[in-house]
């Protein structure tokens, strides 16, 4: 059953046209051009374990665990438009696609398919080589097709429109501060059978002050701190004075990045949410960590980690979650190993792990796979 | 419908006499009262010729003068007022401005290119010396910097050449076309006033002086090429004592390019391993995200992409003014330094080939083989 409702093909033609258009990547400074193009390819198998229930999925299934062979293309893009020597604006794309062979359910076997598409433009404009303008507007969507019953999560579709500006000036403590202004509109795409997950639409606001430094040429720091104002117009609080749910959420990041023979990033990030309706509210900490590191010739090692704790103000067993979206308590594990097969081509071996919150607070599920993926850099 | 009252015969559409002191001004009127008679679709057409003559018009840099000037010319009526749309004053004013602006770009290349050989020299010292730190610290601090620089002179120069080349045309053919104004004046009064046929002879003398002087300077005039290799002119009374002793010269240049290049590969293998490492990172990055199910808490919609403007710098190199070679993206860093490796290619080639033309030389001039 079909549940995405989204245009794909207005979404993805003007996308394939500008990939037509645009020069290579590399080209001349002057002109439109790609300064990252990668094409990616891959195989995984995939196992899930966890018998939960799901208020955002169609069917209802009895089975602990379920496994599936997934097949998936990316295609991912970092375009810039020069003049003078000085980038006018940006282009970010980034689109792929998800086959799954799915296992193991009681009730049938199922074949998803995921399509997934974003994309993101900026305008910058130089005040005075002292600050730095931007402008930015972005789509992004998912769609899903015949969705699986838990364990085997897939967030449903939806089609998010953002758009905000930001301005970058220099400060002597920090090489540059930046505050930004961001709305974001997400609207979800409900199965006929779950008209639920509209409730999770919503308009939202964000206030972001960030800020970088360099320790030395290799090393850097980096922080920001941001609210979140969200509106949920779809869910009501039962209170006629303040009708519908708004969230209020504070977040706050500090990181560390090395750049050098050893790229490795760590960081932490916390979020203190507060709502008018009788939602969870909670308070949450991150601790994320990623190592890349060359260990022969041309094999680099990668390994990620994330890890969260969440608590909930009071405990609310009747609220449901949408897993990945408020349900946002997500650890993750993984390590890679690529290595060049020729000219352009790498191929990675990747074992990722993942353990996320499911719709009830503190039920989670887990997802162990292994994966080849082959990426492709043209004219690079 | 308001519909501007024609001040002057000449201003409707079709009367299109040319008037020295006025012709800007007519034309544009034209164009206005052209709006009000003929109609919606001339109307689009000039609102269409107004808005691309307004980017020309507002660009400051991207489109050349003939460009602007083409663009007024297709404004003006009538062959006669084409040509008195670009003013011998302006067209002298910006051949002179090009001619200048080159010149000095030429002199800024010619003062570089010492002081990159300079660098160079003491890279070769420091490589001799076995200090690799200071050899490192030479050539990131000084020499690229300074072959950055240069590199840049020579790209602007090329566009300077490019100016001023179009703009000795321009002149040129204002230049002919008021010669031949001038002479149809002449042919038209059969007997003319004794001091006005003097003052057009005058004119006609001078213009043809300013052509001539034009058509030499427009011989190929020194490019900013910086050719590393010095030029040794063999005097015919040069011996196999002097011939050896430049082709020895040529020969260490030669090996202190050789340096350069070495230097050369180990920064870009550092880079490109580098850039391996951060592609690998960014990668690792988009595949997790980009699939909503495995996303790391905040980044679900509703949270900008970790990939966004702020996260990965992509505003960096969004600054205007110049930057250092540090602050470019590591692709372009490895672009610039596989040009460097190409030069200095090049320049050992070349070096090694005159070396072994004056080697050949002094054998010839009975010096043997050294």
């Amino acid at each position: 059953m079909s549940v995405g409702r989204i245009p794909w093909p207005l979404i993805l033609r003007p996308l394939l046209a500008l990939f037509l258009l645009l020069p290579p990547a590399g080209a001349v400074e002057g002109q439109p051009g790609w300064r990252d193009l990668v094409v990616t390819g891959g195989l995984s198998g995939e196992g899930y374990q966890g018998n939960l229930p799901s208020a955002g999925a169609v069917i209802q299934d009895s089975t602990r665990t379920a496994s599936a062979l997934v097949g998936e293309l990316g295609l991912r893009g970092d375009g810039f438009w020069r003049r003078n020597g000085t980038t006018r604006a940006t282009l970010f794309v980034d689109g792929g696609l998800r086959q799954f062979a799915a296992q193991g359910f009681q009730q049938r076997d199922y074949a998803p398919r995921e399509w997934v598409g974003e994309a993101e433009a900026t305008v910058y404009q130089d005040l005075g080589n002292v600050a730095l303008l931007s402008a930015f507007a972005g789509v992004r969507g998912r769609a899903v097709q015949d969705r699986t019953p838990m364990p085997l999560f897939l967030q449903p579709g939806y089609r998010a429109l953002t758009g905000g500006a930001s301005l970058r000036i220099g400060s002597t403590a920090w090489d540059w501060l930046d505050l930004s202004v961001s709305g974001e509109r997400v609207d979800f795409s409900a199965p006929e059978f779950a008209p639920q997950v509209r409730l999770l639409d919503r308009e939202s606001v964000t206030l972001q002050l960030a800020a970088a430094r360099g320790l030395d040429s290799q090393q850097g720091l980096d922080a920001f701190v941001a609210l979140d104002v969200a509106h949920y117009r779809e869910q009501q609080t039962f209170d006629s004075d303040d009708p519908h749910r708004r969230d209020q959420t504070i977040r706050a990041r500090l990181g560390w990045t090395r750049r050098g023979s050893v790229v490795a990033r760590a960081g932490v990030e916390g979020r203190l949410n507060r709502s008018n309706s009788r939602r969870p509210e909670y308070r949450s900490v991150t601790l994320d960590g990623q190592l890349s590191t060359v260990i022969s010739g041309s094999m680099v090692a990668t390994a990620y980690l994330v890890l969260t704790a969440k608590q909930y103000r009071e405990s609310i067993p009747f609220a449901r979650l949408l897993p990945g979206e408020e349900a946002n308590s997500a650890s993750t594990a993984f390590i890679s190993l690529s290595r060049e097969l020729a000219r352009n081509l790498d191929g990675a071996f990747r074992i990722g792990w993942t353990r996320a919150e499911a719709e009830t607070g503190d039920d989670y599920f887990q997802r162990l796979g292994a994966g080849l993926l082959l990426t492709y850099r043209p004219g690079l | 419908m308001n519909r501007p009252t024609p001040l002057d015969p000449r201003d409707v559409p079709g009367g299109q006499e040319a008037r020295p002191g006025r012709r800007g001004y007519s034309g544009w009127r034209g164009c206005w009262i052209s709006i009000g008679s003929w109609g919606l679709d001339q109307a689009r057409g000039l609102t269409s010729m107004a808005l691309v003559l307004a980017v020309l018009f507002a660009h400051p840099s991207g489109y050349p003068e003939p460009a602007r000037w083409g663009a007024q010319m297709a404004l003006v009526p009538g062959p006669g007022a084409l040509v008195a749309q670009v003013p011998e004053d302006a067209a002298r004013a910006r051949y002179e401005r090009a001619q200048e602006d080159f010149l000095q770009l030429q002199q800024e290349g010619e003062q570089l290119r010492p002081r990159l050989d300079q660098v160079a020299a003491t890279i070769q010292n420091y490589r001799d010396a076995g200090n690799q730190r200071a050899m490192n610290d030479v050539f990131l601090n000084e020499f690229l910097p300074r072959n950055q620089r240069l590199q840049d002179v020579t790209v602007r120069a090329g566009v300077a050449k490019a100016v001023l080349d179009e703009a000795r045309r321009e002149f040129l053919r204002v230049l002919r076309a008021r010669e031949e104004v001038l002479l149809a004046e002449l042919e038209r009064t059969p007997a003319p006033p004794r001091a006005r046929e003097e003052a057009i002879n005058r004119q006609i003398v001078r213009i043809r002086q300013e052509v001539n002087q034009l058509e030499r300077e427009r011989e190929p005039i020194a490019e900013v090429g910086f050719s590393p290799v010095p030029r040794f002119e063999v005097a015919p009374t040069d011996g196999p004592v002097e011939l050896n002793a430049q082709a020895a010269f040529l020969e260490q240049r030669a090996e202190t390019n050789v340096s350069l290049i070495i230097l050369v590969d180990e920064e870009i293998r550092v880079r490109e391993q580098r850039l391996r490492l951060e592609r690998a990172d960014q990668d690792s990055r988009v595949g997790i995200v980009r699939f909503d199910g495995d996303r790391p808490p905040g980044t679900g919609p509703g949270s900008r992409s970790t990939l966004g403007q702020a996260a990965d710098g992509r505003a960096g190199d969004a600054r205007g003014g110049e930057r250092s070679f540090a602050e470019l993206p590591l692709a372009e860093q490895i672009e610039q330094l596989r040009s460097v490796r190409m030069q200095a290619e090049a320049a050992r080639d070349e070096a090694l080939e005159r070396a072994a033309q004056l080697r050949r030389l002094a054998i010839v001039r009975g010096g043997g083989v050294p």
